[in-house]
């Protein structure tokens, strides 16, 4: 549809200094079994032409997916348009000169799931919902599958050209159970980078069920006493918190800006000895990134070794501003949505607990689970982050004995992995295809993970 | 375009007609947008996107599926082949009554702005430097000493959207809108905070946007030294802001008709019951000039109209689409709203208006409170539970109140509660200002009972 020799030809006639363009082609195949009724069956598809160019040192970035043979003429006018708007108020942007690269990529899958006919996929729902209906106490059950095919293309005046294709597959599961007049809902879902043949590998009854019995559960829970706790923390919640409460003050972007608490410690200590945080494109469970939307090749940053500040996650530009190197970090929704730094997967590299021994030791506090965790948020600006949990366990004795429901948490970012006490050597890195990371009115798909850790003092609350 | 996406539309519906489609609905839409990135305090990027996308759905009997695409020049025979083989492979809904019919306009709100579309970047620009500077000249009449704007963003322009359906009928709607959104941080006596300047709308009403860069330059230096407060029980008077982040959040979706029918609403048989304080109404009123959710039509076809969802603390009614009136075999509210272009519409709000027939003034709410918390700032409020009216927040930006006077700036506190009771048994007083956030036209709340962690 778009030729992005022509593009980059047209470009340079006109005198831009640098131009790249991205190409971009989505398929998202979503299913909702809603109660048993299939309330959406959907295949959307995205496609257009994304071009950033540098003109006397200004970038613009325009995008379009109108079809018309002159449409990448008006699309790179108004790259050239919006960076012209930038010579009297605007600032220059500089890109780190990397090598030229040249690939093409392909996420790993045996059966593409597009090729696997819809009888199948609502059947394997049905029986999932099926499963969920044997477990007493469940009011709403709701079955979503989800696909997603992206490919890109990125082409750029240094000569590079880069394709990759991500394949994304997942189940996920909404169970509202009822007790009484207290209904509460768990949300859960699996996903993989790899083709149907995820879905065939897993025991999805067992896991919708396992759902359904913790919404029940939960609804008949009583509430988290508001104080502060020592907490163990699981694998997904880990993650979570790495994620929102330091992953994004790692990123390039917020550190220029002036945004993130981090900027200029390089070198500092951040956290405990204990804690070493890890950006990565390629761990097993999370997301595939193979190159950014830059053409900058994803390597494996450690942001923080043994509690000390290494290095941010850059893009081109904020690699020159800040004095440190491209991590092929710079990422944008589709072909639509400029360039932010964004993380790939976030994890803690394990310890040497065994996830036995953190419980023995702690006595008696809170065991912070991640299964129908609803997310976070972080306030870069005040350093105060939050995320809601799922049902959680009160310690005792150490051992997790009492459900509780409604936990949200919240800390300052340094404080709390100042006061990481004890790693565990359980990884488990995690992705989905039903979310990810927000971000300037985009969405990012990530991952994130780590062992079970223990933080002292950590506050806890929530809603009744 | 709106040519363009009317012979799109008649082309699939041809197409569709083939492959032994009985009814099929097309939604289209498209925008012009310019996008202006800040960055250090300066501009950094200026974004120009020419977009459409386009979704479409589409029954045999009482099977239905649909499919969307940003593809312009689509493959129109095969898309309708794929559509065609999914809607056979899907199982019957059994309530499936087919599509609206009889589209028309209700009521009619102003919703376009020629002068914001006709804005060039270079002159938004020079706007946008202009409320920065009136934000840091705010900071520094409040003893702010070095006052930056670390990032923010503004994005303005144009669009349209276009509903048809395979009997002939369509309506078309243009609208503009506006974001601007910018951090102010301030640091004075070796202290820091920052606060977010943000105003939504359809067109740029200068002295709403200036109110608001102003309380961003003065709230960023009145959380400098912000701590947390020791746990217990707090009262909690909430802004209009972040009164509306949880009406939002944890009370609207408890109206859509389809979360009552899939029992994931606390309000399900509660028609016609008090569920609320007596001295609450709270409006659907799709016909506000300039509101972020004024529509004359909704992604239906169906005519909008203003209605109480509930009045002096009674439900009136629940928010319907075409699909779950037709469950009850009623009428659609004109509440069909799509998540995006192939989506089946859900229910969904237009604009929101808290009214209330006591209300007071913020002073005299501030002077009422004992020992509480007012709320200009929180995190996290989005993950409260619509399902059981479950409210959960972390404070960023608090002050801690005694005896009617503020101590000092409080953030790191999670807040706790619910919807419900603090609309009714919990709610000790309602404030005067009716004040625009997006959708929500929201007044500030006063609420005891709450629960506080903090040190």
């Amino acid at each position: 549809m778009y030729d992005p020799d022509k593009i980059l030809h047209y470009a340079e006639n006109i005198g831009v200094d640098y131009i790249d363009v991205r190409i971009n082609r989505k398929i998202y195949e979503n299913i909702l079994l809603d109660n048993g009724v299939v309330r959406e069956y959907s295949l959307n598809e995205v496609m257009g032409l994304g071009v950033r160019v540098l003109v006397d040192g200004y970038m613009g970035f325009a995008a379009t997916n109108k079809p018309d043979s002159e449409s990448y003429k008006e699309v790179v006018d108004n790259a050239v348009k919006a960076a012209r708007a930038l010579r009297t108020s605007g600032r220059k942007t500089r890109l780190y000169p990397r090598r030229t690269s040249k690939d093409r990529v392909v996420s790993r899958y045996v059966k593409d799931p597009l090729d696997v006919d819809s009888e199948s996929k609502i059947r394997l729902l049905r029986e999932i919902y099926g499963s969920t209906r044997s477990v007493e106490g469940i009011v709403s059950s709701t079955v979503r599958y989800g696909f997603e095919l992206d490919e890109r293309l990125f082409v750029s005046s240094w000569g590079d050209r880069v394709e990759t294709t991500t394949r994304l597959i997942g189940i996920g599961v909404l169970e509202v159970g009822k007790s009484g007049n207290v209904m509460e809902r768990i949300w859960d879902s699996e996903s993989r980078v790899a083709g149907w043949e995820f879905i065939e590998g897993m025991d999805w009854n067992n896991f919708a069920k396992e759902v359904a019995q913790l919404a029940v559960e939960a609804s008949k829970a009583p509430v988290v006493k508001p104080g502060k706790y020592t907490a163990i923390l699981d694998n997904e919640i880990v993650g979570l918190l790495l994620h929102e409460a330091f992953g994004h003050a790692t990123e390039g972007d917020e550190v220029e800006s002036g945004t993130s608490i981090l900027k200029d410690r390089i070198g500092e200590k951040v956290a405990s000895e204990h804690v070493t945080i890890v950006d990565d494109g390629s761990i097993e469970g999370g997301f595939y990134l193979a190159y950014d939307d830059e053409g900058t090749r994803k390597v494996r940053v450690a942001t923080v070794e043994k509690g000390v500040l290494k290095t941010y996650l850059h893009s081109l530009s904020t690699a020159v501003e800040l004095g440190g190197k491209p991590t092929g970090n710079a990422r944008a929704e589709n072909f639509a949505k400029p360039i932010l730094v964004r993380q790939t997967n976030t994890y803690m590299e394990p310890g040497d607990w065994s996830v036995e021994e953190l419980f023995n030791d702690t006595g008696s506090g809170i065991y912070i689970r991640g299964r129908g965790a609803m997310g976070g948020q972080v306030d870069p600006s005040v350093g105060t982050f939050t995320f809601t949990a799922g049902p959680s366990y009160i310690i005792e004795n150490g051992e997790p004995v009492r459900l509780v429901r409604g936990v949200m948490m919240s800390g300052m970012i340094l404080e709390t992995l100042k006061n990481v006490d004890a790693v565990a050597k359980d990884l488990v890195v995690k992705t989905s295809v039903f979310g990810g990371c927000g971000k300037g009115g985009q969405l990012a798909r990530v991952g994130d993970g780590g062992p079970h850790i223990r933080v002292r003092g950590l506050t806890v609350g929530g809603g009744r | 375009m709106r040519e363009y996406m009317l012979r799109l539309a008649e082309e699939f519906f041809r197409a569709l007609e083939k492959y032994g489609v009985d009814e099929a609905e097309f939604y289209g839409s498209w925008s012009n947008n310019v996008l202006i990135d800040i960055s250090n305090g300066r501009i950094q990027r200026v974004s120009i996107r020419v977009t459409g996308d386009y979704g479409l759905r589409a029954c045999i009997g009482k099977r239905v599926a649909g499919l969307s695409s940003s593809n312009l020049s689509p493959n129109i025979d095969d898309l309708a082949r794929r559509l065609a083989k999914i809607i056979k492979a899907s199982p019957e809904d059994k309530d499936w009554h087919g599509f609206s019919k009889g589209y028309r306009r209700g009521v009619l709100a102003r919703i376009y702005d020629e002068k914001l579309a006709n804005t060039s970047p270079e002159d938004m620009i020079e706007k946008l430097k202009h409320y920065m500077e009136t934000s840091i000249e705010a900071a520094r009449s409040k003893g702010g000493e070095d006052v930056r704007i670390p990032s923010g963003m503004t994005s303005y322009g144009s669009g349209g959207l276009i509903v048809a359906n395979s009997i002939g009928e369509h309506l078309y709607d243009e609208s503009t809108s506006m974001l601007i959104y910018y951090e102010v941080k301030t640091r004075r006596s070796g202290g820091e905070a920052s606060f977010e300047t943000m105003y939504i709308g359809r067109k740029l009403e200068e002295d709403r946007v200036l109110r608001e860069a102003r309380r961003g330059g003065e709230y960023s230096v009145l959380f400098i030294g912000a701590k947390p407060v020791p746990s217990g029980n707090y009262k909690l008077l909430l802004d209009q802001y972040n009164a509306a982040a949880f009406i939002e959040t944890a009370l609207i979706p408890a109206f859509s008709a389809l979360n009552v029918q899939e029992k994931r609403s606390p309000l399900r048989g509660r028609l016609g019951q008090r569920v609320l304080g007596e001295n609450i109404s709270i409006i659907d009123d799709p016909g506000i000039d300039w509101g972020v959710g004024s529509r004359s039509f909704d992604d239906e076809g169906v005519p909008t109209r203003r209605k109480y969802i509930v009045n002096n603390g009674l439900l009136e009614t629940y928010l319907y689409d075409h699909y779950t009136a037709s469950r009850e075999g009623r009428s659609s509210t004109g509440n069909g709203f799509r998540r995006n272009p192939g989506s089946p519409p859900t229910p969904g709000p237009t604009n929101i208006v808290f009214e209330t027939d006591k209300a007071w003034s913020w002073d005299e709410l501030v002077s009422s409170i004992d020992r509480g918390l007012i709320v200009h700032g929180m995190i996290g409020y989005w993950m409260s539970n619509p399902v059981n009216g479950s409210t959960q927040a972390t404070i960023s930006h608090g002050l801690l109140v005694e005896k009617g006077e503020v101590v000092h700036p409080v953030k790191g506190v999670v807040i706790g509660g619910n919807i419900y009771d603090w609309l009714s048994k919990d709610l000790v007083g309602i404030g005067k200002e009716l004040l625009s956030i997006g959708n929500m036209y929201m007044r500030p709340l006063l609420v005891a009972n709450v629960g506080v962690a903090g040190k």
